[in-house]
């Protein structure tokens, strides 16, 4: 009796261990290796986040370990060390579009049976669209569906300048999504959140809104983030693990 | 230094990637119309400002490039306080207690207009924030930047004094306006 309670009280131990991240390097045609953290999750989707240029923030890891408890497979990755790019936001458009395709397509192959989300924040929405639309292109010829992507605080536009209205990434036109974007509220991309759904939607990709109440963009990443914003922060996994359920309740495979 | 990296990585994000260092010259356009209520219960319609040269300024009280720039707003404001010039303080989305509460911490002595449903985004393209315009005395769009800047440096300065150099627009009704107007943002001036 006590042994059968010592060996539930460590299966009940090891069951509330938070997932451990391990590496996948995959090595792309044009010499490049992308390496991503992965929260391995038996099943569910894989989702492949794609961290910006602060590298991988404290609260993206967290919100992988619970993603990975609760809903699926998480792989962080550095989207700017394969190409040495700097830590800068404008690297986000210099990820070469091919090998991006091409990483897309290493990985369906690594894990051809699962489900593939793509998560990304701020100008990493970029490079995210990007490989969706190389990939798509590669497969026009078969029935591609709508590639599932969650978008937090997007920046798209390729350029923006006083005086003029900035247009999106071609991207924004090419990828067929089935998109739930987070919008924060104090933000300037709140104002033009409806601008960006309808040319997405324009481009035959289904995009739900959520507007963030309180937040501004990076609001998990930020160096002056108010009690508010921490909070949010705090709960990442469990806001990106609401979206997902909608976006995949909604669409299945 | 934490708080010079912290300031620094929260104007990365606040900005797009390409935020500007100075005012960008436009062909000159007319000026959307801007016709907003003043945080002081006033309102303002830009158009009875001709005659002025007007620096438009859309600012949030959560963008700390916003916040950052204010202090010098407001000294190009005394700078220039007894010449046809205005500075307006378009803020956009936030309410009018956490505006208070911000200019009790810096305070403005600029007219601050109300915009909370975000009504002057789209007409004046503030794709992010802050977005500046100057408007001339014939209310033309005349020069533009997304980003701040430092306003008491003289090259800013130097915009605004180019603008005042420029003659009156023709027509007694404009110089009726500029006058009645000159009371009238004083009246609001506070924004307190």
């Amino acid at each position: 009796m006590v042994r059968f309670i010592i060996v539930l009280s460590l299966l009940a131990w090891l069951i509330s261990l938070p997932a451990r991240a391990d590496e996948v390097a995959l090595r792309l045609p044009s010499g490049a290796e992308v390496v991503s953290q992965r929260y391995p999750a038996a099943h569910g989707p894989v989702l492949l986040w794609l961290t910006d240029q602060s590298g991988q923030e404290a609260a993206e890891q967290r919100a992988a370990v619970r993603l990975a408890e609760s809903r699926g497979e998480v792989w962080l990755t550095d989207l700017y060390a394969p190409w040495f790019l700097p830590q800068l936001s404008s690297s986000a458009a210099r990820v070469p579009e091919t090998d991006l395709g091409d990483w897309l397509e290493a990985v369906r192959r690594r894990v051809p049976d699962r489900r593939l989300v793509l998560v990304a924040a701020g100008h990493l929405a970029d490079p995210a669209l990007r490989a969706v639309s190389v990939w798509q292109s590669r497969h026009r010829s078969a029935a591609v569906p709508r590639f599932d992507v969650v978008l937090l605080f997007p920046l798209l536009y390729r350029t923006v300048e006083a005086g003029s209205e900035p247009d999106y990434i071609d991207a924004v036109d090419s990828a067929r999504l089935n998109v739930a974007i987070l919008q924060p509220r104090s933000a300037a991309g709140y104002w033009w959140r409806e601008r960006l759904a309808r040319r997405m939607e324009a481009a035959g990709s289904r995009v739900r809104m959520t507007v963030l109440e309180g937040l501004r963009d990076g609001f998990y990443q930020r160096g002056d983030t108010t009690d508010v914003e921490q909070a949010a922060g705090a709960r990442l996994g469990e806001t990106i693990r609401t979206t997902l359920d909608t976006l995949i309740e909604e669409t299945p495979p | 230094m934490k708080s010079c990296l912290t300031l620094l990585l929260a104007m990365i994000l606040a900005l797009p990637a390409q935020a500007s260092t100075d005012l960008k010259p436009f062909t000159p356009r007319p000026a959307p119309a801007l016709d907003l209520p003043a945080l002081d219960g006033s309102h303002l319609d830009l158009a009875k400002l001709r005659g002025r040269v007007v620096l438009v300024n859309f600012w949030a009280v959560w963008c700390p490039p916003c916040r950052k720039e204010m202090p010098s707003l407001t000294r190009l404001a005394d700078r220039l306080a007894s010449r046809p010039f205005t500075v307006l303080g378009v803020n956009v989305g936030d309410s009018a207690d956490s505006i208070r509460a911000f200019l009790g911490q810096v305070p403005a002595n600029l007219p601050i207009l109300l915009d909370a449903e975000g009504a002057s985004v789209k007409p004046w393209q503030v794709f992010a924030f802050p977005t500046t315009y100057l408007v001339d005395k014939k209310g033309q769009l005349r020069q533009g930047l997304f980003g701040a800047i430092d306003w008491d440096e003289p090259n800013a300065v130097a915009h605004m004094e180019a603008l005042l150099a420029e003659p009156d627009p023709p027509g007694p009704d404009a110089a009726a306006g500029a006058a009645k107007s000159t009371a009238r943002v004083e009246s609001s001036a506070s924004g307190k």
